[in-house]
């Protein structure tokens, strides 16, 4: 069963061309905020994992970059599938990512990076409410 | 797209009293609250809405430090919904830990609380087993009461941490546990307790009167072999 | 194309900070060039090897057949590129490594050179 699935909150991802599934993380705790897949064919939660180790392995080599900034995004290219790793960061410290893995003979990187960019800047933004 | 095999995603089932009688409310949509020995597991309609431990940090205080971290005081709803589920499943790792065998559910009529922090309880308990294994990795060099301290000296090469990494290892300046942590920060134990497991690998904190584990643990980033992964978690 | 030839013709890239030659079961470099004060190259092999690692452990769960062609870490101001090498035999343990400023590079570029590198590369 898929951890909290949430076909709103993912709608304008799930258009992009070659969907397999999203999902946010908390890099943290690795525990997933979020999820949506058209199909069970990938098992999410090792899908979510799998980002938010590789992405904790690149926050912790930054250090060895010096003055290179802060980790934005990862993309891992495979045989038939991009997985597009986006840093989500509200406030300081806190780190979500964004995953969405795409088939790739059907999927155009350079248009889905743009629409998933824009989609992160969006997810946190519009939405605040006094605590 | 039979071409993936998934194995060693499948988290175990839950077992003992305590789970059975949760099980059995959710499966008739009851609504109510399950006391179990140091708090309460809440269901509304069999879904569970919220969970409370005496030692864990509740909603509430984590929704003010998360208001007063932010930039502009307030807290999106997304990062809400973070909280109430963050709140709910630390306190449920806390509770099911033990493998209490006591449990009374007292039912009532209805329940204030958001929608949009309900979750199945197949899924709680599948992201409680997650964290448990998780916390069994880590119990070979911290659990969430272990006494934890500033190392004297420094590692000799750069790190970068994030700001709560930060305040944990400023607030060990005296020695303290990550729970103590965790309870004045208002952050989840177990998150508290994994970073500052990733400190101690890090070179950042030590465990006083730990033997000087194996040279990974005060090590460079490449050596980090005790890191937490996610992936090992699931049995992978 | 030998590992000297290969990381100068990398270090040709436009933009390029360091490249080296990585073997990520040890995390070792079989040869680096470039780096310097905002690039220690051998903590960044090191770096690198445990987001290969971690991707392949994540690829060993889903049981894949799917391949690494490569894996892009876009930060504030470099991209990090690995391209894990291809091996006739299979039993290959190497990455090749370039660090790139991002005001300077021109990324598709970038990748395109690496993956020709890749494939002439002997080891």
């Amino acid at each position: 069963m898929a951890a909290f699935p949430d076909d709103e909150m993912f709608g304008p991802v799930r258009q992009i061309q070659g969907f397999v599934l999203a999902c946010v993380v908390d890099t943290g705790s690795g525990m997933v905020l979020g999820s949506w897949q058209d199909q069970e064919d990938l098992p999410l939660p090792v899908a979510a994992a799998g980002a938010a180790d590789v992405v904790n392995s690149a926050i912790m080599m930054t250090g060895a970059l010096g003055a290179g900034g802060d980790v934005e995004d990862v993309i891992i290219t495979l045989d038939s599938h991009y997985h597009l790793i986006r840093l989500l960061r509200r406030g300081p410290g806190r780190q979500f990512l964004l995953l969405v893995t795409l088939e790739r003979p059907l999927a155009n990187l350079a248009m889905a990076l743009r629409e998933i960019r824009d989609f992160s800047a969006g997810i946190f933004a519009g939405q605040d409410e006094v605590a | 797209m039979s071409r993936y095999r998934a194995r060693g995603a499948v988290l175990p089932a839950a077992k003992g009293p305590v789970l059975s009688r949760l099980g059995k409310a959710a499966a008739s949509g009851r609504t109510g609250m399950l006391h179990v020995p140091g708090g309460a597991i809440y269901l509304s309609e069999g879904m569970v809405a919220y969970a409370e431990s005496r030692r864990t940090p509740d909603l509430a205080v984590r929704l003010e430090k998360a208001a007063a971290v932010a930039h502009t005081g307030t807290v999106s709803l997304l990062e809400r919904r973070w909280l109430a589920r963050e709140a709910t499943v630390d306190a449920a790792t806390e509770l099911l830990a033990g493998r209490p065998r006591q449990a009374r559910f007292r039912a009532c009529a209805e329940l204030d609380v958001s929608v949009a922090a309900t979750m199945p309880l197949a899924v709680l308990i599948s992201e409680v087993s997650r964290r448990h294994e998780i916390s069994r990795q880590m119990s070979a060099i911290l659990t969430a009461d272990t006494v934890i301290a500033q190392r004297p000296r420094l590692p000799g090469h750069v790190v970068r941490v994030s700001d709560f990494q930060w305040a944990i290892v400023m607030l060990a300046r005296h020695p303290v546990t990550p729970r103590h942590l965790a309870l004045e920060l208002g952050q989840s134990v177990f998150g508290t307790t994994i970073e500052s497991f990733r400190m101690v690998s890090m070179g950042l904190l030590a465990v006083p009167g730990a033997p000087a584990g194996p040279a990974a643990m005060a090590g460079a980033p490449g050596q980090a072999r005790a890191a937490i992964s996610f992936i090992r978690a699931l049995g992978g | 194309m030998n590992i000297e030839t290969a990381l100068k013709e990398a270090m040709n890239i436009d933009g390029a900070l360091g490249a080296a030659l990585v073997d990520w079961e040890s995390g070792m470099s079989l040869g680096a060039l470039g780096g310097g004060e905002d690039l220690d190259l051998d903590l960044a092999a090191a770096g690198n090897t445990e987001v290969v690692r971690a991707e392949m452990r994540a690829m060993r769960s889903l049981d894949l057949d799917d391949a690494i062609e490569d894996i892009l870490i876009t930060l504030g101001k470099q991209y990090n590129l690995i391209r894990p090498m291809a091996s006739a035999d299979g039993v290959n343990y190497l990455f090749l490594y370039i660090a790139l400023d991002r005001s300077r590079a021109n990324l598709a570029l970038a990748r395109h050179q690496l993956r020709r590198i890749e494939s002439v590369l002997t080891v």
